[in-house]
């Protein structure tokens, strides 16, 4: 039974992998959305929590109203929207909702002691003689290093998503009418590239005619 | 904090209390710019001065404005709001915003973090290991002054080798890190703490380590790491900080000292175990 209910949920993630995959990679009418894309694509490549931010502030330099051709800017709209969505996605993919910000990380760690001998933390696994605490260390090493980076990148996307995510609402509240071609646009660029239940809520929201 | 107003005289020397643009130049509004840093610590939100790197948010009291800036910053926004990123560089940022009839700016002062503040961390054991001459710590790193926010940058430390004699002879030129990396890995900073700065989000692993050997009585010996950190902003370029001094110092009674940018922990070896991280 879990099985079964597991499979159509997979096939439509996969579908809406592939739509990400196409906003982030796919080719672009706009020179910005398309600097924008590269940086998360750039993400998605390196994990550069930084490259979340210069693509939002590309996305913010867009203004809708400078391109005067009306079909124009219906798709630099619509490509604009379809990135920020992207990067938002990207935030959702990645944001460990476990991440204890509590729990810091160390500069480096202490080798373990044999016998009286303890070197300072951090030292080159190399002067440890013994094969085995050496190993230890060196696993510990690699932990840390491993947390460090970890903590930093849940760090960063902590803070752009509480920062980023108005600017994109605040997009598409400033972007979009009432009128039912713009609300069907907005609806169904969430369902392809949003995951998180609440921020498409929030999104749809933004979008929704003012009560 | 409220910019000037550089343009509320009228220039037409008339009156149009309708706000017309027809036929009379329209009379010049007052227009004021509003700034409140996005950070809640430091308590003054207020202030022109910032930090490296740190963000305010902008309100116009005119809603037709167009935004510019001088100065190594971001501006981003539209409207009657706007959000300013200063840059990696200290020195004045300019702020102005243009509207139909009025021109009105605010300015900030930029600074870079000051020398580097290192001290215990509170809630912990210092290490020490009973009867032997050793000592250490988790420490804390601020970015001072206290009166701005660095929690856009990130920090790093820098590779070093020791200068070790007497009873730490057998680490002379040991590596503050493994020996193929040049520098640690970046972290984060967190809000400004009244009194320090801004903090490091790490535990900095400050410890004499210990080289064997029988005692008391122990042979008297320094080991002593030069330290650089560096400082980045916005994943840019990194900048060193003033470099200071980890140093180990042991008498021949065993007591140790350590030190890291002027803050040390002392044990003797009669002091009770101290596990702040284990062996």
């Amino acid at each position: 039974m879990g099985l079964a209910l597991a499979a159509p949920a997979a096939g439509q993630s996969s579908d809406r992998t592939t739509y990400l995959d196409k906003v982030i990679n796919g080719k672009h009418m706009s020179e910005t959305t398309a600097r924008a894309a590269a940086q998360l694509a750039e993400f998605e490549q390196k994990k550069e929590p930084h490259c979340l931010q210069a693509a939002s502030e590309l996305l913010e330099t867009i203004d809708l109203a400078k391109e005067t051709d009306a079909m124009k800017r219906l798709a630099l709209r619509r490509e604009t929207l379809e990135t920020w969505l992207a990067l938002l996605a990207l935030i959702d993919r990645n944001l460990d909702p476990n991440f204890n910000p509590q729990d810091l990380p160390s500069t480096s760690v202490a080798p373990p002691r044999v016998g009286n001998v303890a070197y300072p933390p951090g030292v080159d696994p190399s002067v440890i003689a013994d094969p085995q605490a050496r190993a230890r260390y060196e696993e510990a090493l690699k932990q840390n290093t491993q947390k460090a980076e970890n903590y930093r990148i849940q760090t960063w996307l902590k803070r752009f998503n509480e920062s980023l995510s108005p600017k994109a609402e605040r997009f598409v509240r400033m972007s979009y009418t009432t009128v039912p071609g713009d609300q069907r646009e907005v609806a169904e660029t969430v369902k392809k590239l949003i995951k998180n239940p609440q921020r498409a809520s929030a999104l749809t929201r933004a979008a929704a005619p003012k009560q | 904090m409220s910019g000037s107003d550089t343009n509320s005289s009228n220039p037409s020397g008339g009156t149009n209390p309708t706000g017309s643009t027809t036929g009379v130049k329209r009379k010049c509004k007052t227009c004021t710019i509003t700034s409140e840093t996005v950070v809640t610590a430091p308590a003054n939100r207020a202030r022109t001065t910032i930090g490296v790197g740190e963000e305010v948010n902008l309100t116009c009291s005119n809603s037709s404005v167009g935004w510019s800036v001088t100065g190594d910053a971001v501006l981003n926004g539209g409207g009657a709001s706007a959000t300013l990123q200063a840059g990696s560089t200290a020195g004045a940022v300019v702020v102005t915003a243009t509207g139909p009839t009025c021109t009105c700016s605010i300015t900030f002062n930029v600074i870079t973090p000051s020398d580097p503040l290192m001290q215990p961390a509170p809630g912990y054991d210092l290490k020490h290991h009973s009867g032997r001459p050793d000592c250490g710590y988790y420490g804390e790193f601020y970015l001072p002054p206290d009166t701005v926010s660095f929690k856009n940058l990130e920090v790093r430390e820098k590779n070093s080798k020791c200068v070790a004699e007497g009873f730490y002879i057998k680490f002379n030129n040991i590596t503050h890190q493994p020996a193929g990396q040049t520098e640690s890995g970046w972290f984060t900073m967190n809000d400004c703490v009244s009194g320090k700065g801004t903090p490091a989000n790490l535990d900095d692993t400050i410890y004499s380590g210990d080289p064997g050997g029988a005692g008391p009585p122990f042979e008297a010996g320094t080991m002593t790491f030069p330290i650089v950190w560096e400082y980045r902003v916005r994943g840019g370029a990194a900048t060193a900080l003033k470099q200071f001094e980890q140093k180990h110092v042991v008498d021949a009674t065993g007591k140790c000292t350590t030190a890291k940018d002027g803050a040390s922990a002392s044990r003797v070896p009669g002091d009770p175990d101290g596990n702040p991280w284990p062996d």
